[in-house]
């Protein structure tokens, strides 16, 4: 019985296949349509997967379920805006999507150290080539910054995962947790590991590859990159951390807080000053993250559960809304300047992204503010002088992201555009929008269901399967 | 099927009316009043068929709501945001008055607004004043209530504008606005402290928990605030200043509001919270005394106004003042009577105010440049009567009744707290006053010869208004027999499922004297005058110059407006010219200060970001390391 690796089944099989006819199809538009299917056939598997733990390394939970949902969606969407921009290699493109795809999907049933890094490898590794897909020197820079920064952290992790190994002679995390004790070695393996991850989360101060890539890259890729492969930072550090280095768990902690506090003021007081979308996504981007480190910062309270379920409910927003922000980059463009009278030049866009920025923002009944509210909430929850800092923080930052995401709508609907000639909306691109943003409305109006699913999968991976 | 399950629909048709006529108004111009129209009798088929269910005995509170964000989602928090409906007998009854009333003044529109040149502005907005008013009444949460309540003074503020051309029309739509809003600060300080002490603002939840949670200080104060609230939509006085210049708007307007929605929001909101009100002695006693003093101080001023529809604003505030003195004195069947004939005679009567002005020409006019209308509109004139015998409390009409069973409440009240005997002398002199004030009007405008060009050019109104006059006028008729039809239980009962609730009962010969001796006040009236105004027996300038300080004091509106501009001008004014100047220097160094020292700290830490990898590297090993080192001290 495979029945519990199906979706990463479709996928791969899928990724190979689309290989094979990159040689063979002329209409090569299908290659695009069938990536789509592929993550559309594992989405519907996610429905039907039984809960199980195999071999001690894999497991379904409700939580990994909520991870391979997120970055399914997040693929589709990228996949769905790409198939207008992307029309050279696309057998290259879209197999190395999917592949990038079934790591994250490994990643997300990850119980094993070893299976984790893995995964996370075999996730990052196709992402590198993708960052350098156009071949321009610009591109080229940034997958060669992200190359080097990825096996730097990798190293990190490995090496904090070496040493783990060596303190409790296993690596499956469950086991981990009963035998590992507080000491020097086992805080500095732990702060190897934050490091590590924090790249993957683009923390303060391990961020500084995030905006260049991001810029670089094609633009569906900069949207996969920061929507999808960004969560892989958390999902890992919530399995590795709150599982197996519980017994440490106030050291790390307090490092998540300080990371939390430094990133998210500092990714929204740099974003105030781009003019660069890309860029400006970017910092806005890392300022999230620290909005969802809050929530690793109270792992260690009592609030833990409910923390870990806001956290799970920012990363899926953030996901849906900032993919949709940066595909509304690829009609609308990259400078700033572009966007000038947006509403006019395209109206649909314009509308697509005020509505994704107003989430952003946090502004009611939106889904981006639901999320945020529950973060603010678990931190005001957790109390203590760390919990109250981080959720003045918090506010504070929010207020900061106004201005800058404000300026954008301000620029598509009041400012005057030098020419006003339409842009051509792509019907693929559009419908990656309207996507997002149902899914940001429908999030917001009705959110208990999935609070209450978040929660039940906070608690099943914690309790372990 | 059951009609209660489609309930929500009711508020929602009118919405969706405004929503589309918002949207493709401009293109349908004026059809798109029979769009209003429809949405507007649907609403009304299904309050038939929900009043019928509930009347039936199918007591069905509505719990089924929208919860946006759960007790379980949240976790360890307390709060819930719940929107439900409740439909109850109370809700069910208003419901249909509200519908009925909307939809004649809206079938009637569409003959007086004919020609309006943005006549679509007019039947959005008035579809989304009819949603709001239907969505107060059937509110189960008070949060959900005073959203509802809101969006009531928004579309009274758009539609008194409606003709923002005219500077008058602009002004007391801001004035309306503003008072109401002062009012609702009331109301808001009663949700916080209800919400502080109880923790829900779910009505059902409330009652049944006040009782037995709550001081009666507290629910004195709660009460209270809630009415401040109340006093503000029901032009109490002092807070009734926005009402005789809310005739600004269009006269179906002033219809709409005085017949069944915004000024019957406050009243009903009473009525809605009443297990609470009655739990409070002090709090009934307030209410009382305020209704009875705005019922003789509208009644007075009613006497000595011109203009065709002040009056009948300052009679509608009178009404109000009566109902708030029926609710006061325990009678929660005789206020809600009263509401019920007040609405149909006030609609009926404001109605045929428009059909006069509509021959005129006029927005408004001066009664004293009118007469003999008599023959030259008979079914405006005689449909009106109709109005005005029942409004002023002439037996045997409806008003007369209800008049007749609030004076018995307050007889039967002062029978164990004697402050109440007051009001109800105070309440048989304002008895007088309206009938005097009323026949004044009508004499002046329907008898005599003409005084003017337009009156004497006046001719009947098209069938679309007539129509909805001689329905009203019938309904006028109707409407007071519920009375047989076991009412007061229907009305009354549910209260006492949640408060020790009686309503006041005297013997059947206290309440004989009574009816005699009003009936006697109201006839006197009459016949002073029809002695003054007709036979012309004393000229009305000798009686002015009579009583010359008495009247002075009442044609300057009790000098409320005095008070109120002096206030502004002098003290308000005065005040925010000072925090200006504090504003202008806090937002120059202060507001401004901060953004500018975020933003250079955003260009100079954007620096950190070279470009080059080797730095990026050492940042990382860099952040590394001051983590070990904070860590390990």
């Amino acid at each position: 019985m495979v029945g519990y690796i199906v979706p990463e089944i479709i996928i791969g099989a899928f990724a190979s296949l689309i290989i094979l006819l990159n040689y063979t199809v002329t209409q090569r538009k299908i290659l695009g349509y069938l990536s789509l299917l592929a993550v559309a056939l594992a989405f519907v598997s996610l429905f039907k997967l039984p809960r199980m733990t195999a071999w001690g390394i894999y497991a379904v939970d409700d939580f990994a379920i909520v991870f391979k949902a997120v970055f399914l969606t997040v693929a589709f969407l990228v996949i769905l805006s790409s198939l207008k921009d992307i029309n050279k290699r696309e057998g290259e493109y879209y197999s190395l999507l999917l592949m990038s795809l079934m790591g994250m999907l490994l990643l997300a049933s990850s119980i094993d150290l070893l299976m984790l890094y893995v995964a996370l490898e075999l996730a990052t590794i196709p992402s590198f080539i993708l960052a350098g897909f156009f071949r321009d020197k610009q591109t080229s820079e940034a997958a060669m910054k992200y190359f080097v920064f990825a096996v730097v952290s990798s190293g990190l992790i490995v090496f904090g995962m070496s040493l783990l190994y060596g303190l409790t002679g296993t690596t499956n995390i469950y086991e981990m947790i009963n035998r590992l004790e507080l000491n020097t070695v086992s805080i500095l393996a732990s702060l190897f590991l934050v490091a590590g991850f924090a790249f993957k989360m683009a923390a303060f101060p391990f961020h500084a590859w995030a905006p260049d890539v991001y810029q670089g890259s094609p633009t569906p890729i900069s949207a996969f990159l920061s929507s999808a492969s960004k969560k892989m930072g958390f999902l890992a550090v919530l399995r590795i951390f709150y599982i197996a280095l519980s017994p440490i768990a106030n050291y790390w902690a307090l490092a998540f807080a300080i990371l939390a506090a430094l990133t998210m003021t500092y990714g929204n007081i740099v974003a105030l000053s781009q003019t660069n979308i890309k860029r400006m996504l970017a910092y806005s981007s890392i300022g999230h993250a620290g909005y969802i480190i809050i929530a690793l910062a109270l792992l260690n309270t009592k609030v833990a559960i409910f923390a870990i379920a806001a956290a799970l409910l920012h990363i899926l927003v953030h996901a849906v809304m900032k993919a949709g922000a940066f595909i509304a980059g690829i009609v609308a463009g990259e400078n700033i300047e572009d966007y000038k009278g947006l509403s006019k030049k395209a109206p649909i866009t314009a509308l697509m992204l005020t509505i994704l920025l107003l989430s952003l923002i946090g502004v009611p009944p939106l889904a981006g503010f639901l999320s945020k509210f529950y973060i603010l909430l678990s931190a005001i929850y957790a109390g203590g002088s760390v919990g109250y800092v981080l959720a003045v923080l918090l506010v504070v930052n929010s207020a900061i992201s106004i201005f800058y995401y404000g300026r954008i709508i301000s620029y598509m609907y009041w400012a005057k555009a030098e020419n006003e000639t339409k842009i051509n909306e792509p019907l693929s691109v559009t419908l990656a929008l309207i996507i997002a943003v149902i899914l940001v409305i429908v999030i917001g109006l009705y959110p208990s269901e999935i609070v209450n699913y978040l929660q039940k999968a906070a608690e099943s991976f914690v309790k372990g399967l | 099927m059951s009609a209660l399950e489609y309930a929500w629909l009711i508020p929602t048709f009118p919405a969706v009316a405004f929503v589309l006529i918002t949207l493709f108004g401009s293109r349908w111009g004026e059809r798109s009043g029979i769009v209003a129209v429809l949405f507007t009798a649907l609403s009304f088929i299904l309050s038939v068929f929900v009043i019928i269910e509930v009347l039936s005995g199918k007591e069905l509170t509505y719990e089924n709501g929208i919860t946006w964000i759960s007790k379980e989602s949240v976790g360890f928090a307390e709060e819930i945001f719940k929107f439900g409906l409740l439909i109850d007998k109370l809700a069910a009854v208003m419901l249909f008055v509200v519908a009925f009333g909307s939809l004649i003044i809206m079938i009637y529109s569409l003959g007086y607004m004919h020609g309006d040149e943005t006549v679509h502005r007019y039947y959005a907005e008035m579809s989304l004043f009819i949603s709001s008013m239907l969505l107060l009444v059937i509110s189960r949460n008070i949060l959900l209530l005073f959203i509802a309540w809101e969006l009531v003074g928004l579309c009274s503020y758009l539609l008194i504008g409606y003709w923002y051309k005219y500077s008058t029309a602009a002004s007391a739509a801001k004035k309306a606005i503003i008072v109401t809003r002062v009012a609702d600060i009331g109301f808001m300080l009663g949700l916080v402290l209800l919400y502080n002490w109880l923790h829900t603002l779910d009505i059902v939840e409330i009652f049944e928990r006040a009782p037995k949670e709550l001081t009666e200080e507290q629910i004195t104060i709660v009460s209270l605030l809630l009415f401040i609230g109340a006093m503000g939509k029901s032009s109490q006085v002092p807070l009734h200043v926005w009402l005789p210049d809310a005739m600004e708007g269009p006269t179906t307007v002033s219809a709409l509001i005085h017949a069944v929605t915004m000024v019957k929001a406050g009243v009903y909101m009473v009525a809605r919270m009443y297990p609470l009100y009655v739990l409070s002695d002090t709090a009934m006693l307030v209410v009382a005394y305020i209704g009875a003093i705005t019922a003789f101080m509208a009644a007075s001023m009613g006497l000595v106004r011109i203009d065709i529809k002040r009056i009948v604003a300052y009679s509608t505030m009178s009404h109000l003042g009566f109902i708030a003195l029926a609710l006061g004195s325990g009678s929660i069947a005789a206020g809600m009577y009263h509401l019920i004939n007040h609405s149909m005679f006030k609609a009926l009567l404001f109605l045929a105010t428009g059909s006069v002005l509509h021959a005129v020409h006029a927005r408004s006019i001066d009664i004293r440049k009118l007469g003999g209308l008599w023959k030259k509109m008979p079914i405006t004139a005689i449909t009106a009567l109709v109005a005005i015998v029942s409004l002023s409390g002439l037996p045997p009409f409806g008003g007369f009744w209800s008049k007749d069973e609030i004076l018995a409440a307050i007889k039967a009240s002062a029978m164990h707290e004697p402050a109440y005997i007051y009001l109800y002398y105070l309440t048989m002199v304002t008895a007088f006053l309206s009938v005097a004030y009323l026949f004044r009007w009508y004499f002046i405008v329907f008898l005599g010869k003409p005084k003017s060009k337009e009156a004497e050019h006046a001719h009947e109104s098209p069938a679309i208004m007539t129509v909805p006059l001689i329905v009203l006028a019938a309904c006028s008729f109707i409407v007071p027999t519920v009375k047989l039809f076991g009412y007061d239980e229907v009305v009354s009962d549910w209260v006492g499922e949640y408060a020790p609730y009686h309503l006041p009962h005297l013997t059947e010969d206290e309440h004989e004297k009574i009816a005699v001796i009003s009936a006697i006040i109201a006839v006197i009236s009459f016949l002073t005058v029809f002695a003054v105004y007709y036979l012309k027996v004393v000229s009305s300038e000798t009686i002015v110059r009579t009583f010359k300080p008495i009247h002075t004091l009442v044609n300057n509106k009790y000098y409320f407006d005095h008070a109120y501009n002096y206030f502004a001008e002098r003290i308000v004014y005065v005040f925010s010219l000072l925090l200006d100047v504090l504003e202008r220097l806090y937002d120059k160094y202060i507001v401004d200060g901060i953004a500018k020292v975020t933003l250079m700290f955003g260009d100079v830490i954007k620096k950190l970001q070279t470009g080059k990898i080797q730095d990026y590297v050492t940042l990382i090993f860099l952040g590394l390391s001051v983590l070990l080192i904070i860590l390990s001290i």
